[in-house]
């Protein structure tokens, strides 16, 4: 660079990049691409079609495989088409490619004048006849019954289905003078195996999880109903993504009701894409009524299970390893997997922790402001003065102090989600330090606010739902703000808001509250469980086909042993 | 509105009389009766009991059918208006007395510095957001609450049972036996959820099941009037009614367990405040259920917050203009006499006319 | 703009409304700007302000880390006013934060104001809702200011604690009572009995090496708010900051005899509650000693068990300490005979002996001791202590302070008919029929 350069003049680097934005925005620009065509009887026109369809001169991991398929001694012009990375090549090689291009038995095998040995249903006997006349024009009849040695083969006639398929990592075949492509199950991309439950561990349970791959979840499913009454209807959402989610249900258990408002409401979304299961539980769920979570989502296979047996329905949405049980009510969100598996006493005990959880976490940090700037009453003399003396250095108001250390712990939280593991500790390590020690001893803070703080996150941790427990963090802002501007007054409004507001929500028809509110009959499973033996009745809110679930005596080994005792 | 389950209902009548039971009917039937106040109690608990009866009979001949449409049924459109408006009149106004006396004590207690009319509006804006609110959300959150206020209150009885002093009873009679029983029957006021089961019938989902309903709700309001009273009564040996503060929660001052559990008066105006709400949320929506029938609204959504101002008004006009003494004891004791015997008399009167005519016709 | 804003947007100003609202209430009543008084005391002021309230604060220094080791102390301030609200009025434009009695656990009137009435400061107190009714209400034999600044806590860390639990001596020896302001009002306002309140006195024997616990020398107040020339009166009696310790007078007072103030105690804090001081139509009229209040507890059925010690060599040589429990609730009859009350009292008691000088065991023959015989003698020491008792009632008092008027209201039918009874001046006449059952079992845990 010379000197002079220096002082030479230089326009501004201003690299400005914008969008520019569409001015009214309305429905009718919500133009779908709808692809109506059927497949072509040529072999040109097919392959042009998908060629623009799929704009393979500029995707890279499109693959069209042109070859003539021998068939009936003739060759016939074909070509295969998959996307690279979703389908399984050794598949595809051995299993269309091979019996189709190389000359065997099957592809050179001529039909005619050969008998064909059926088996008369009358004489009960192997008689043999000429084969059908028309067997040797049925091309594609012959191609899917004899040439291609794949499990899972469907023949199809809409571009429709076939490139949705091809997105889904199946291959397709076009054959020429044939108007109907062959669409082969050829999956073989890579994906994540079963294993445990992230959020939902149990100590006594079943250790496996929902993955991503649709098929493999509906098979998980499968295993554990074991009943050929499951019924799994696929449901394609998104215009442009036609997602695949399937709606489970037992067809002798589950209102009918029920399964129809969910394919109603499942088959009647329009939008472009789906991704997510959370996307699709905003789109179906009854209102978004007041940020209180109304579809219980999972990840556990069994909890889907054992919610089908009660008469519920299951959603599994492609690509997200998360399934949505409908309808869900309020015990729903407090129960763990864990209570079926253990005896009564400990799943009620831990339902009772977990219902002190939710009060606490929800009302405590309300109560404490509400206590301290109203009542003081409330407390024992001792416990006020050590408040006091805890709060003599302490140059913020309670409310400061309050929503400062709720707002840390929240920061906190969110941190440790989005660190590694390794940095993890050190950040659990730091802000327990931070906020904890430092803290009071620079008199920021006081000691008992950060204990309460402390026992709120703990008990906010005890929810076992991750939205329910969402929910309660926001709410526990807005009894604070009520518990800070008229004490008690306000903790009783709020209470009473809220109560009412989750009494108006309801889930599919149910009302969020059941069985408590509305309290139709005695058969309801309420928020602590009997024994298992003792649950007879599925619960009423649901209405399902079948109500009851058990005999009376559902032990009848020990009732016949009482009954021959008593002979 | 919604129908309503058995359960739902019976909660309902009970909401509507405790209200008026803990801020203002248990001070007036101690300082009238004095000692006589638990057979007083007794004996406006049996004349409940039988209006109750009596009203449920007079029913059975209109099951489902709403009060205001009996009333429609009798004297055309005109009477129906101006029946529902001395309703509505009466409902705003109980709604309103009871709003002001808790405000009151509130503001003794808790809110020295802060205007009364503040207090009034967060209760107001409180009924507002439960009249909005679908598929009866506060008449559910009613059902919920009502045992957990039916429990504080037996809990304030036992946990005051060591400073009962039985003899209080004594002179069993009182003042009087036209004190005791003649004048004591104006304390029927206090059932004020009598006047909600003339409109309960159009929302049961079992209009059969009427009957039970409103007399076991009317058992468990006798049942907490018995126990409020026999709390005042027992531990009080002195008039305690000329304070400004409800007896009741004069006498939670006094729970004390060991030196941990005391002062639990804040807890009980926790527990209270919430049944307040409750309350309103009935009144209020009772209210616009009657405009709605009485006018041509079909949603009464739009109209749920000016009502709510309304009711505000009234609160502040009561608070401002009138006694609330004279209006608690002498206003509401005579209008519920007059709305109890306009309900009785249309119900007699409707049922005399279908004997002589025949099926009612649903309009 | 939308619904959904315009709704967003109107919650917001509410919340800002109803926070300004609010806001006065909220700050005058926030934990940082109240200050605690934990007793209250009531005096004689000679002056113009013809009262002398003191205000006990805990030290809150006490509560913290580097203060826990320290003898616990309180914050004493007088000041002189015409009521108890002017009083509070007063100091709280002297100590800045505003004053808050809903943690007071004792009120004490000296027995000069008390003998003058105490209605008034009584009702003035039940009138504020800060003040619960479970305070305990005290009659000090003395200067008031005096007895808060003796009361010290001993064997609790914190002060409060003591005020908290030292009537529960009521329930295991019966010399005093766990009486409260709520229930002394109660009675207060009814004509027709007298009332009672717990007798406390000053312990004029202090070891010297309490004088650093000694609160009066950490009164940060002084003795005196207001610019009255009296104060001089109102000082603590010098006594107690000596150095050398003052004897009990030899006196070896019976329990007939011994009230707050004459008990034969010497420790370190300097206040005493035995007794009971008996209150007519609001004015302090008299004593009842330690025996008195013993009757009294047995008679209301406060006490749950009690010592008694009987003196009878045709039994036993030495004297006999019997243990003696409350077997049942007394039953209280009243019959009006010839217009005058007669009232029967029954009172059944279980007993152990407690304790024999030689510790020889008696129950073997030929040392037995007649266990009916102490049954008996027990049952006539009681009856003839109660008889004595009640007599004082009607002869000394004069007021019903057993509150027998409960039992006699059963045999009227109206108020009016009650009324014009006119129990209070019936009850000197009244007759007693006092009816004690005792079963002593012989249960010592060692003997020789």
């Amino acid at each position: 660079m010379k000197i002079m350069d220096i002082f030479k003049y230089k326009p501004p680097e201003n690299y400005d990049f914008n969008i520019q934005t569409i001015e009214n925005a309305s429905v009718q620009d919500l133009n779908f691409e709808t692809i109506e065509e059927k497949v072509f009887l040529s072999y040109q026109k097919n392959l042009e079609f998908i060629q623009s369809k799929f704009n393979s001169l500029i995707n890279s991991d499109i693959v069209i495989r042109k070859f003539k398929i021998i068939c009936k001694n003739k060759q016939y012009n074909s070509f295969l088409v998959y996307i690279d990375g979703m389908t399984d090549s050794v598949n595809i090689n051995d299993f269309v490619l091979k019996p189709l291009m190389l000359r065997n038995k099957s592809n050179t095998y001529i039909e005619e004048n050969k008998s064909i040995k059926k088996f008369n249903y009358n004489s009960k006997k192997n008689v043999s006849h000429t084969s059908n006349k028309n067997a040797k024009s049925d091309l594609s009849n012959y191609i899917y019954t004899n040439l291609i040695p794949n499990n899972n083969l469907s023949k199809q006639t809409e571009f429709s289905k076939i490139i949705s398929d091809i997105n889904s990592g199946n291959c397709v075949l076009f054959v020429d003078t044939l108007n109907i492509a062959f669409d082969i199950d050829a999956k073989g991309f890579k994906q994540r195996n079963i294993d445990r439950p992230q959020i939902e561990n149990v100590i006594k349970g079943p250790q496996e999880a929902f993955v991503e791959n649709i098929r493999t979840n509906t098979s998980l499913l499968r295993r554990l109903v074991n009943n050929q009454n499951l019924i799994i209807e696929s449901i394609e959402i998104g215009n442009l993504s036609k997602t695949k989610c399937a709606l489970c249900y037992i067809q002798n258990i589950a209102n009918n009701d029920l399964i129809a408002e969910a394919k109603y409401r499942l088959n009647n979304i329009s939008i472009d894409s789906l991704i997510s299961s959370g996307e699709l539980e905003q789109l179906i769920q009854d209102g978004s009524s007041a940020a209180i979570p109304q579809i219980l989502s999972t990840e556990r296979p069994d909890k889907c299970v054992k919610g089908m047996y009660q008469g519920r329905a299951v959603i599994l949405v492609n690509g997200n390893p998360y399934a949505l049980i409908i309808p869900s009510v309020l015990t729903d969100f407090l129960a763990s997997p864990e209570d079926s598996n253990l005896i009564p006493v400990y799943a009620n005990f831990l339902k009772a922790i977990r219902l002190l959880a939710f009060l606490v976490t929800l009302l405590l940090p309300g109560m404490y402001i509400a206590i301290t700037n109203f009542h003081q009453e409330l407390f024992p003399t001792e416990l006020l003065f050590s408040i006091l003396v805890a709060r003599e250095n302490v140059p913020f108001p309670i409310i400061f102090e309050l929503l400062l250390m709720e707002v840390s712990f929240e920061l906190i939280r969110e941190g440790g989600l989005r660190t590694p593991s390794a940095i993890g500790s050190t950040l659990g390590i730091v802000g327990a330090l931070i906020l904890g020690d430092a803290a009071v001893s620079a008199n920021v803070v006081s000691p008992i606010l950060i204990i309460v703080v402390a026992i709120t996150g703990l008990s906010s941790f005890v929810i076992p739902n991750f939205s329910f427990g969402f929910h309660l963090r926001i709410y526990r802002f807005i009894f604070t703000i009520l518990g800070y501007i008229c004490g008690f007054l306000g903790i009783g409004i709020g209470i009473y808001v809220y109560l009412a507001i989750l009494c108006s929500i309801k889930s599919f028809g149910v009302s969020y509250l059941s069985p408590i509110s509305p309290n139709i009959s005695g058969f309801s499973l309420k928020y602590f469980i009997p024994p298992f033996w003792k649950q007879e009745y599925r619960n009423d809110f649901l209405a399902s086909k079948k109500q009851v679930s058990q005999s009376k005596y559902s032990m009848k080994w020990k009732k016949e042993y009482t009954d021959g005792k008593n002979k | 509105m919604e129908k309503i389950n058995n359960k739902e209902a019976i909660s309902l009548p009970i909401s509507c009389s405790l209200g008026i039971t803990v801020l203002v009917s248990s001070q007036i039937i101690a300082s009238h009766c004095l000692s006589s106040s638990l057979i007083n109690t007794g004996y406006i608990s049996i004349l409940a009991l039988v209006l109750t009866f009596i009203i449920c009979k007079l029913y059975k001949r209109f099951i489902g059918i709403s009060f205001l449409d009996i009333t429609e049924f009798l004297g055309g459109k005109i009477l129906k208006f101006l029946v529902g408006i001395t309703f509505l009149f009466y409902f705003t106004f109980t709604a309103s007395i009871v709003l002001c006396k808790t405000v009151n004590c509130l503001q003794i207690v808790y809110y020295p510095m802060t205007h009364p009319n503040y207090t009034v509006l967060l209760f107001a804006i409180t009924a507002g957001i439960a009249c909005n609110l679908k598929n009866n959300g506060f008449l559910r959150a009613t059902f919920i609450l009502v045992p957990i206020v039916i429990i504080a209150i037996i809990f304030i009885f036992v946990g005051n049972l060591k400073n009962f002093n039985y003899e209080n009873i004594f002179p069993i009679m009182g003042n009087g036996w036209n004190t005791t029983f003649l004048e004591g029957s104006t304390n029927l006021f206090t059932f004020g959820g009598i006047t909600y089961i003339l409109f309960l019938p159009q929302n049961l989902k079992r209009p059969d099941k009427f009957m039970s309903v409103s007399i076991i709700s009317t058992i468990i309001s006798s049942a907490l009037l018995t126990f409020i009273t026999a709390t005042i009564i027992l531990m009080f040996n002195r008039n305690v009614t000329s304070g400004q503060l409800f007896p009741l929660y004069i006498a939670v001052r006094y729970i004390e367990f060991g030196t941990f559990f005391q002062r639990l008066d804040s807890a009980f105006l926790l527990i209270l405040n919430i049944a307040i709400c409750s309350f309103l949320g009935i009144y209020a929506n009772l209210c616009l259920e009657i405009i709605k029938e009485i006018s041509s609204i079909s949603d009464t959504k739009p109209i749920s917050f000016p009502f709510v101002l309304l009711l505000y008004a009234c609160t502040i006009l009561i608070d401002a203009k009138f006694e609330l003494e004279f209006m608690q004891n002498q206003f509401l004791k005579v209008f519920f006499f007059v709305i109890l015997t306009l309900g009785l008399a249309i119900l007699i009167l409707a049922n005399l006319k279908k004997s002589l005519k025949g099926e009612i016709r649903n309009e | 703009m939308s619904k959904k804003m315009l709704k967003f947007y109107a919650i917001v100003i509410l919340v800002l409304v109803f926070l300004y609202a609010f806001s006065a209430s909220y700050t005058s009543d926030s934990v940082d700007n109240i200050s605690y008084v934990i007793a209250l005391a009531v005096d004689e002021n000679e002056g113009e302000k013809n009262l002398q309230i003191t205000f006990e604060f805990m030290d809150t220094s006490t509560f913290s880390k580097e203060g826990s080791s320290e003898t616990k102390s309180a914050i004493i301030d007088t000041v002189n006013a015409s009521s108890i609200n002017s009083a509070i009025n007063i100091l709280n434009a002297y100590i800045g934060k505003q004053i808050n009695l809903s943690h007071c656990k004792v009120v004490v009137f000296s027995d000069k104001i008390a003998k003058k009435g105490i209605n008034a400061e009584v009702s003035e107190l039940m009138n504020n809702i800060q003040v619960r009714p479970s305070t305990n209400i005290i009659i000090c034999k003395g200067n008031a200011l005096e007895y808060i600044q003796k009361s010290t806590s001993q064997l609790e860390k914190i002060l409060t604690k003591y005020y908290d639990i030292f009537p529960n001596s009521s329930e295991y020896t019966g010399y005093t009572s766990n009486i409260m302001i709520g229930e002394f009002y109660n009675y207060l306002t009814t004509k027709e009995c007298g009332n009672l309140a717990i007798l406390g006195g000053l312990n004029p024997t202090i070891s010297p090496s309490n004088s650093s616990g000694n609160p009066s020398s950490k009164t940060t107040g002084g003795s005196s708010s207001s610019s009255s020339s009296d104060s001089s009166s109102n000082k603590p009696t010098s006594s107690s900051s000596e150095n050398k310790p003052k004897e009990k007078p030899d006196n070896n007072s019976s329990l007939s005899e011994m009230i707050a103030g004459n008990a034969p105690i010497l420790g370190e804090r300097g206040t005493e509650n035995i007794g009971l001081a008996v209150i007519k139509d609001g004015i302090y009229i008299g004593d009842l000693s330690a025996l008195d209040t013993l009757c009294h507890t047995l008679i209301n059925g406060e006490v749950n068990s009690f010592l008694l010690t009987i003196n009878n060599t045709e039994i036993y040589e030495h004297y006999l300490d019997i243990e003696l429990f409350e077997n049942m609730s007394p039953k209280i009859k009243v019959d009006i005979e010839d217009d005058n009350p007669k009232i029967n009292i029954e009172i059944k008691l279980i007993g152990r002996i407690s304790g024999i000088k030689d510790g020889i065991n008696y129950s073997d023959e030929p040392n037995s001791l007649d266990l009916d015989k102490i049954s008996k003698v027990a049952e006539q020491t009681i009856q003839k202590h109660i008889e004595n008792y009640l007599n004082k009632t009607t002869t000394k008092f004069k007021c019903d302070i057993d509150y027998f008027y409960n039992h006699a209201k059963r045999k009227f039918l109206y108020i009016q008919d009650w009324k014009n009874y006119d129990w209070s001046s019936k009850y000197p006449s009244s007759r007693f029929n006092v009816n004690v059952k005792a079963k002593v079992y012989y249960s010592l845990l060692h003997s020789d």
